[in-house]
């Protein structure tokens, strides 16, 4: 029996050519969304152009476009020729073809469209997952029917992974595409857990089977030699079928999955080792006594070969990068940045795009009939594709333990982003020399199957070796069929997703909302979603925010000192699907909620550079309704709803940002430095205004910057020298260093003023002093000494009555009777500049918008209400009251926002038995006299058996 | 019909007819082996150590 009796060569080309549209256009898109990261400009403000949208298209396409096809293309070729028999319904892969590349086209317009299931490498809606397990499955169904009726007796390794391959990724769509999205009980950690596998199943059960199947069968016949050892075959395979199903956890590492999965990742992952390297010597030996021959020689085989063993360097290299980036300590430093993406570029495009690209060069000659047209354009090809990749894999390697480092060290991230600009430029240049060097090879195909010379299969068949004489073997147990089906396909894969996945499913601590309060360490329920905050979700996802953004914080690298406290499992109770994350390119939002006020992401979605003009982020004009004249554009119904879902992240864990970010400093010494030093930070205080502060306030100081029209209240204007908050005694006397420095690293809560603790000290130094350039009151005027801030006196319940009536004499007026900020005068005061101003209700959680916006520290208060606050009617109580009446207001105000909290934690299910306890830590968290112990017993005692909000009550009245 | 296999001066051998591949029996090298070993060893030591810990 020839070839030509076996193969249906136009069935295989036919899927060829196919193929080599799906091998530019998807790597294609992957440089466009390389252009988006060091110029976030380019095709910006158009929905489906955004990376959020071809983000998915690139990498869905490059796996199942780019690489699949080809593969799926081959296997009309290999599958037939290692049978002995034609392939079982042969027929069939003309409808699979059309099928396939229903499912590509179709795939691409609905996520462009933005039709998007928020699970990574499982993006599709059901249709397409229909339609793509369809013709998978069809196609397992015509390789098994083949293999079953094969007349060679011996299965060879290539069919092992393709068998197998097919199988676990038949499995797999059910598990990813059927299971994760729709069962209802799935959801946080455990949505996490079982998306790990799944994405890691993508890689490592389909095309990495897939692509050594292309190798084995491949190089052997390329580089004309017998493959080298069939013993090491057994070993790789077998190592990865087992090691391989168990690895997906790394993803999570450090997240709230339970650790002892994450543990088995870690060891499955280093152990994947020893597959890799066995099939590598299995390579490098299949080429002794061929390399001169290969490397020097021209002609398709030859190219095909030097393809093929290129991969496998890649696959080395990639496999290695991959297994160690496992390990915890490296993936403290490398884990969301770059290195990841190095790691992804060689495995997926280095190893098995690559190996595809050298099995087509094997195949197109043979099904065109045509000699490969031109060496040249193959060296070419091949060349570019080495520089290319190599300047990107490199780079991005380098640029992840760069980032990493910066990160770990205690940069701000947004300086970090900023750092990685002009590696991300030549991580472009690479990926056009890539896509360049993939259409000189779509041209040699072309010009191939046109003018390409007859192709002899005899002038570069392998040499022929003569009939056999002996008994041909068959192969032992561990390589048939029924053995790599049943063992390798079904049942090491039910071990680990029972193992890595349903276990931590069936675990108590992983099924539960209760969490921790952060203030308290109660325990209390997480609440779920509004409607609103679900539909703001569901945009989230659309807009795929979450390519860009990790929604975990990790107990290293000082991610807690960054943005709020460690992930609890309990947090992500409601979370179907998970949106952790395996990529930062933004910060992680976990603990976003209440970070900013609603105005800022107004103003940030309109346009992210006007607010942050290192920013990468796209812009998302459609989420606003359309602007009037000279206004500032509203957000849409999307719009609200996708902010509500922000303002939602990390509010489920207590009010733990009263005590994040520090609300009294003592560097006063330092920051009143002499004025060679100040002059000396000029410099730098600038680039800092110019970076984090111009986009509100503006070039000239005066409030006025491009985003200043979004925000409300308005940024300040530093023209007139006129401060909030001071430490100096007299009606908008200018501040001092150290208020300002306070300020700007608290930021004020419920305003767009953000906390810019992550900034170093000697920024917040330094842009202190270029603030202090905008007006002039600073040279003509004397800063005032600070006030002298008496001992917190204990707090009684004594205090807290005489507290309480000082307060209602001195503070209703505005701030109403329980201190809501809801007086009679609230609707009509305003402040210097003839803005509407709402009093401070003092009994709203930190960053909620109309609460205070320096905290409830009890300094803080009692100088607040002895300076009084610049540019507002609030007065100078310093001028009225004694400093021991101002400590009993303050006492007062602190025991309305520990009541409120009270009644929010009791609302979040704490238990009757917790509450003296809470209410003292909540006291201890604001106060030094509480921190002390000097907080009355009466202050804190339940007094009767009255129900949660009667005893709040009685706290507020000290009974 | 069906591929053989044969003793060849690299060892035995089997041949594929249709697809025209050779492939020796060949042996797996020692360094592997020891290589192998190390791994499942330090893979037990891990598993020991960090199997709850962050």
């Amino acid at each position: 029996m020839t070839d030509q009796d076996l193969v249906n060569r136009p069935l295989v080309k036919a899927w060829l050519w196919w193929a080599l549209i799906w091998l530019t256009f998807f790597p294609i898109v992957g440089v466009l969304v390389s252009i988006k990261f060091h110029h976030p400009g380019f095709l910006d403000g158009i929905p489906w152009l955004t990376f959020g949208r071809l983000r998915p298209v690139h990498v869905n396409g490059v796996i199942f476009g780019s690489f699949s096809t080809v593969f799926l293309g081959l296997l009309y070729y290999i599958v037939p020729r290692l049978c002995g028999v034609r392939l079982y319904k042969e027929a069939w892969g003309w409808g699979l073809l059309y099928a396939w590349n229903a499912f590509l086209v179709l795939g691409t317009v609905s996520l462009v469209l933005g039709y998007n299931m928020g699970l990574e490498a499982g993006e599709f809606e059901w249709p397409l997952n229909l339609l793509r397990f369809g013709v998978l499955g069809l196609i397992t169904v015509q390789v098994l029917g083949t293999v079953f009726l094969r007349t060679e007796r011996r299965f060879y390794v290539a069919l092992w992974y393709t068998t197998a391959a097919l199988i676990w990724t038949i499995m797999n769509l059910i598990l990813g595409n059927a299971v994760l999205p729709y069962v209802e009980d799935l959801a946080g950690v455990n949505s996490a857990a079982m998306h790990g596998l799944y994405i890691h199943y993508i890689v490592g059960l389909w095309i990495t089977p897939a692509g050594l199947a292309l190798i084995y069968y491949f190089l052997p016949l390329s580089a004309k030699n017998a493959l080298f050892s069939h013993k090491l075959s057994l070993l790789g395979f077998w190592g990865l079928a087992f090691f391989y199903p168990f690895v997906g956890t790394h993803h999570y590492l450090y997240s709230p999955i339970p650790h002892w999965t994450q543990t088995l990742s870690i060891v499955t992952s280093m152990l994947l080792i020893i597959p890799v390297w066995t099939v590598v010597v299995n390579f490098f030996g299949t080429m002794f006594g061929r390399w001169g021959t290969v490397a020097g020689g021209g002609g398709a085989d030859n190219y095909a070969a030097k393809f093929l063993m290129l991969g496998a360097v890649y696959y080395l290299l990639g496999c290695f990068q991959g297994s160690v980036e496992a390990l915890r300590r490296l993936q403290e430093l490398t884990h969301f940045n770059d290195f990841v993406i190095a790691h992804s570029h060689l495995t997926v495009f280095g190893t098995f795009v690559v190996w595809a690209v050298g099995a087509a060069y094997y195949v197109w000659p043979r099904v065109t009939g045509r000699r490969l047209w031109s060496d040249r354009l193959a060296s070419w090809h091949l060349w570019l594709t080495i520089g290319g990749f190599t300047v990107m894999a490199v780079g991005l390697t380098a640029q992840g333990f760069v980032q990493g480092s910066m990160l770990e060290y205690g940069v701000n991230f947004v300086d970090t982003v900023k750092e990685m600009k002009p590696w991300w430029v030549a991580r472009t240049l690479g990926g056009v020399a890539m896509d360049v060097a993939l259409l000189l090879m779509v041209i040699n195909f072309y010009k191939t199957a046109s003018d390409g010379l007859p192709f002899e299969e005899g002038a570069t068949a392998p040499p022929q070796i003569e009939t056999p004489v002996e008994v041909v073997a068959k192969g032992s147990w561990i390589e048939s069929p029924s053995t790599v089906f049943l063992v390798a396909g079904f049942a090491f894969f039910f071990l680990a997703v029972g193992v890595q996945g349903v276990t931590p499913w069936l675990m108590a601590e992983t099924r539960t909302a209760s969490v921790e309060d952060t203030v308290t360490k109660a325990v209390i329920q997480v609440a779920d979603y509004t409607p609103e905050e679900l539909q703001g979700r569901q945009v989230y996802i659309r807009e795929g925010c979450w390519y860009c953004h990790s929604q975990y914080v990790r107990p290293v690298t000082g991610e807690s000192f960054r943005w709020g406290p460690v992930s609890q499992a309990g947090e992500y109770a409601y979370d179907r699907p998970h949106l952790f994350s395996t990529r930062r390119i933004g910060p992680d939002l976990t603990r976003v909620g209440r970070k900013y006020g609603d105005d800022w992401h107004a103003a940030h979605h309109w346009n992210p550079r006007e607010v942050v003009p290192d920013s990468v982020m796209p812009a998302f004009p459609w989420l606003y309704e359309s602007a009037k004249d000279g206004e500032a554009p509203e957000l849409n119904e999307d719009g609200k709803a996708m902010v509500a879902y922000l303002q939602k992240l990390g509010t489920g864990i207590g009010d733990w940002r009263e005590g994040f970010a520090a609300t009294q400093v003592a560097a006063g010494q330092v920051l009143n430095a002499g004025p060679q030093s100040q002059e000396d930070l000029l410099a730098l205080g600038r680039i800092v205004y110019e970076r984090r502060c111009v986009g509100c306030h503006g070039v000239k100081g005066d409030g006025a910057g491009p985003a200043a029209r979004f925000m409300n209240p308005r940024p300040r204007d530093f023209t007139t020298g006129i401060f909030k908050f001071r430490s100096t005694p007299s009606r908008d006397s200018l501040p001092t260093d150290v208020d300002l420095y306070s300020t700007i690293t608290h930021g004020l809560w419920g305003t767009a003023m953000p906390s810019w603790q992550e900034i170093s000290d000697h920024e917040r130094r330094a842009v202190v002093q270029y603030i202090k350039t905008f007006s002039d009151r600073w040279a003509n005027e004397v800063v005032p000494a600070p006030i002298t801030i008496p001992a917190e006196p204990p707090i009684t319940s004594a205090a807290l009555e005489k507290g309480k009536t000082l307060f209602v004499a001195n503070c209703m007026l505005c701030h109403g009777n329980e201190g809501k900020g809801d007086g009679p005068m609230a609707p009509v005061i305003k402040d210097t500049w003839g803005q509407p101003l709402k009093p401070a209700n003092f009994t709203l959680a930190a960053g909620l918008p109309g609460g205070v916006k320096l905290g409830h520290d009890a300094e803080h208060l009692f100088k607040t209400a002895t300076t009084g606050v610049g540019g507002t009617p609030m007065p100078v109580f310093g001028e009225h009251l004694e400093p021991e009446e101002i400590w009993d207001i303050v006492h007062y105000v602190q025991s309305l926002r520990v009541s409120a909290h009270e009644a929010e934690l009791m609302e979040a299910g704490l238990k009757d038995g917790d509450r003296e306890r809470a209410r003292s830590r909540i006291w201890a968290g604001i106060s030094s006299a509480a921190r002390r112990g000097d907080l009355g017993p009466n202050v804190i005692a339940l007094r009767d058996e009255a129900g949660p909000m009667e005893a709040v009550e009685a706290a507020h009245d000290g009974r | 019909m069906s591929g053989d296999e044969r003793e060849t001066p690299g060892g035995k051998e089997y041949h594929y007819t249709y697809a025209g591949i050779r492939e020796r029996e060949g042996r797996v090298p020692l360094w592997l082996w020891l290589v192998a070993v190390g791994l499942v060893v330090w893979s037990v030591y891990y598993s020991i150590v960090y199997w709850n810990a962050s």
